[in-house]
């Protein structure tokens, strides 16, 4: 039987399980749950910030006189990497690598995050042209640059503002990422380790 | 497919005399159930989240074939391309040819009950395509060639001590027994994989009908890979999965990492939107979308049972199930387990075959209080516990009879004072030989049958009755 029969029948399975008249109708009303928006941004970065460290995230936080790419320069010296991969971003132009093509055998990849969540410490990629999705998955280390602004309250939050971002979702890009600390299991005895297929560690620099 | 009849009484009886694997069961449950506790009181809403859930999952299935038709056209529209399986062989078929097609060789999986359900490994492998499993529980069952335990955590009946094992005759390393070493041998042994591999294929945790992406939950970073670096991904979805809309998914998500595993969120969550677009470096150029039906479609014509489909694959009800705790995983005889494999599995398979499962719960109700979709598990057990008392009355077997008579005589003595007084008191005596330690033990037939199993508590010589009148001298004895 071919793809086309099964369909049929599936769907005349289907339509034959409940009677038409007393089928609920589709809602069509977009509902967003409390995006609790009124919280101020500081408390928002605290929240974040204590919920990505929970899950064995780290964070650095950009002071005043910090310029972002001394610090990474640092934090690239202090992990001892070879190489590095990063996205095509404004402010890694002046770092002192160049970006590592072959992302399988770079040591850190560093990315932007177009939101967070502060209330479950997550960090939200968009896939796109100058923001491949392996750059947060491949290397053992992950460095995200998150801009404290993009920080929102909570998931549904997010999904208000992705609707504002994404035209009410006609035009969504391929991926998007959530991303909440270092990859992690516990199919071992219920013994969590980090680090089994993406990144064991996950830094954010806010800026 | 489950070819033999699952003897769920046999299966108990074997793990419950396994005290490695009850050791496991405790620990696991108890640190289960704890952790979801604790993540779901951290969220205010809660009630309201479950309730919302519910009832976008009952206007889903309602509505399920123009659901379906959206999510094809969507999917359609973003570059993707829909099958439609009717069954798991279909299924099966299905991901074979567009392997073929494709000149696949390696293929890496990522975890998926779908894929389990519809035995696709053994498809693949049996048509030469070398197929790996990539989620570390999942791998190490594959490995040691065994069936998941849990539809969470898989391999949570095996030991570090096992592992360590497997892994240094499988790969030739020392028996380490860190896990974080282990941990590591795998991430090598399995990143070869993902970079060699030509196919990544999926489970769907939730289906947008409205803009044909696709929810992947997970912690490892595993489906991130499979789906992303090979050139073809083929996911394999249940019909029910769908969401209509795509901001609804932040319900869901709130629910689901919580009730799984008591994470605020999981570590990933991947929303996928068709292959990769023009300028992209990474993710798939194909990707496929499997409807799988396989007897889903009967389940929602079953008012009684309908609700079944609402289920979001969190294992909850596993985790809190004392039954689940006592018995474990593969008791259930298929690749769901727990209060949800007691109501799916007969529902999905041949009824005669999987007779036991309805039974094999106390309907104590505890899955249906932490259910995030509110299924009312003891509801759907009665009725297909109905179905199964109906095809057995067909056949007027002799335990039938007796059972009959055995209730009708329980209820004439139950519901008679002075028959339960006397019954009681004839008791006393009749019980002399078969008492030991205010139990008794190896009753005569037919009463064997109950006592082969478990102890009867002994009548007792002064009955409760007695007792409380001695006690509060004929006054009611409830203080106000």
């Amino acid at each position: 039987m071919n793809s086309k029969e099964s369909k049929a029948l599936i769907l005349q399975n289907l339509s034959s399980a409940i009677r038409e008249d007393k089928k609920m109708s589709r809602s069509t009303e977009r509902v967003f749950l409390d995006p609790q928006l009124s919280i101020d941004q500081s408390k928002l970065q605290d929240d974040f910030i204590a919920n990505f460290e929970m899950v064995s995230g780290e964070v650095h936080l950009l002071g005043e006189k910090e310029s972002l790419t001394g610090k990474i320069n640092e934090l690239i010296r202090e992990l001892g990497a070879q190489s590095v991969s990063f996205w095509n971003m404004n402010s890694l132009k002046s770092l002192e690598f160049t970006s590592e093509t072959d992302l399988a055998s770079a040591d850190i990849g560093i990315t932007g995050a177009d939101f967070a969540i502060a209330d479950t410490g997550t960090l939200v990629l968009l896939s796109g042209p100058e923001q491949p999705r392996l750059t947060s998955l491949l290397p053992p280390v992950h460095i995200a640059i998150l801009e404290k602004e993009t920080i929102v309250p909570n998931i549904h939050a997010l999904f208000a503002k992705l609707g504002e971002s994404h035209e009410n979702y006609d035009k969504l890009c391929s991926c998007i990422s959530f991303i909440t600390g270092p990859s992690r299991t516990a199919d071992i005895e219920l013994n969590l380790t980090l680090g089994v297929h993406g990144p064991g560690r996950a830094i954010v620099i806010i800026v | 497919m489950i070819t033999e009849r699952i003897d769920f009484k046999k299966n108990s009886v074997e793990a419950l005399g396994d005290p490695k694997l009850k050791k496991a069961l405790v620990n696991f449950t108890d640190r289960s159930r704890s952790s979801r506790k604790k993540a779901v009181s951290e969220v205010s809403e809660w009630e309201e989240l479950r309730s919302e859930a519910r009832g976008i999952k009952e206007e889903v299935i309602e509505n399920l074939d123009s659901y379906l038709l959206e999510l094809e056209k969507s999917v359609t529209r973003v570059g993707g391309k829909v099958h439609w399986a009717k069954d798991a062989e279909e299924a099966s078929a299905i991901v074979v040819d567009i392997a073929r097609k494709n000149n696949v060789r390696n293929v890496v999986k990522s975890k998926s009950m779908a894929t389990e359900e519809i035995e696709l490994n053994k498809h693949l492998i049996s048509n030469g395509i070398n197929t790996v499993e990539t989620d570390l529980g999942e791998y190490i069952v594959q490995l040691c060639d065994d069936h998941p335990f849990h539809i969470i955590t898989p391999a949570i009946h095996k030991t570090k001590e096992d592992i360590s094992k497997l892994f240094s005759e499988k790969f030739g390393v020392p028996e380490y027994e860190e896990p974080q070493k282990l941990t590591n041998i795998a991430r090598k042994e399995l990143r070869e994989k993902f970079l060699s591999a030509d196919m990544g294929i999926s489970g769907v945790n939730f289906a947008v009908a409205e803009t044909g992406t696709i929810a992947i939950v997970e912690n490892e970073g595993n489906a991130r890979l499979a789906t992303t670096f090979p050139d073809i991904h083929v996911a394999i979805m249940g019909i029910e999965k769908i969401v209509p809309r795509f901001e609804q998914l932040s319900i869901f998500l709130s629910l689901l990492a919580r009730s799984a595993t008591g994470q605020k969120s999981s570590t990933y969550v991947s929303l996928i939107t068709g292959p990769r677009r023009e300028g992209e470096s990474d993710g798939p150029r194909q990707f496929h979308l499997v409807f799988v039906d396989n007897g889903r479609s009967d389940i929602a014509k079953s008012e009684e049972t309908r609700e079944s489909l609402y289920c979001i694959r969190c294992g909850a009800c596993i985790n809190i199930c004392p039954v689940y705790r006592q018995v474990g995983g593969h008791s259930y005889g298929w690749v769901y387990s727990g209060p949800i494999g007691a109501i799916i599995t007969p529902q999905l398979n041949d009824p005669e075959k999987t007779a036991d499962l309805p039974f094999a719960s106390s309907l104590c109700g505890a899955c249906r209080d932490v259910c995030p979709v509110k299924i009312d598990f003891p509801h759907v057990l009665l009725s297909l516990r109905q179905k199964v008392v109906e095809k057995t009355k067909e056949k007027a077997d002799l335990p039938g009879f007796m059972e009959k008579i055995a209730f009708q005589l329980w209820s004439f003595v139950f519901s008679r004072p002075f028959y339960y007084g006397f019954v009681g008191k004839t008791m006393v005596f009749l019980q002399y030989f078969y008492q030991k330690d205010n139990e008794l033990r190896g009753l005569p037939y037919p009463f064997s049958k109950w006592t082969k199993e478990k102890n009867f508590p002994a009548f007792s010589r002064k009955p409760f009755r007695k007792r409380w009148k001695e006690k509060y001298h004929g006054k009611s004895g409830i203080t106000k």
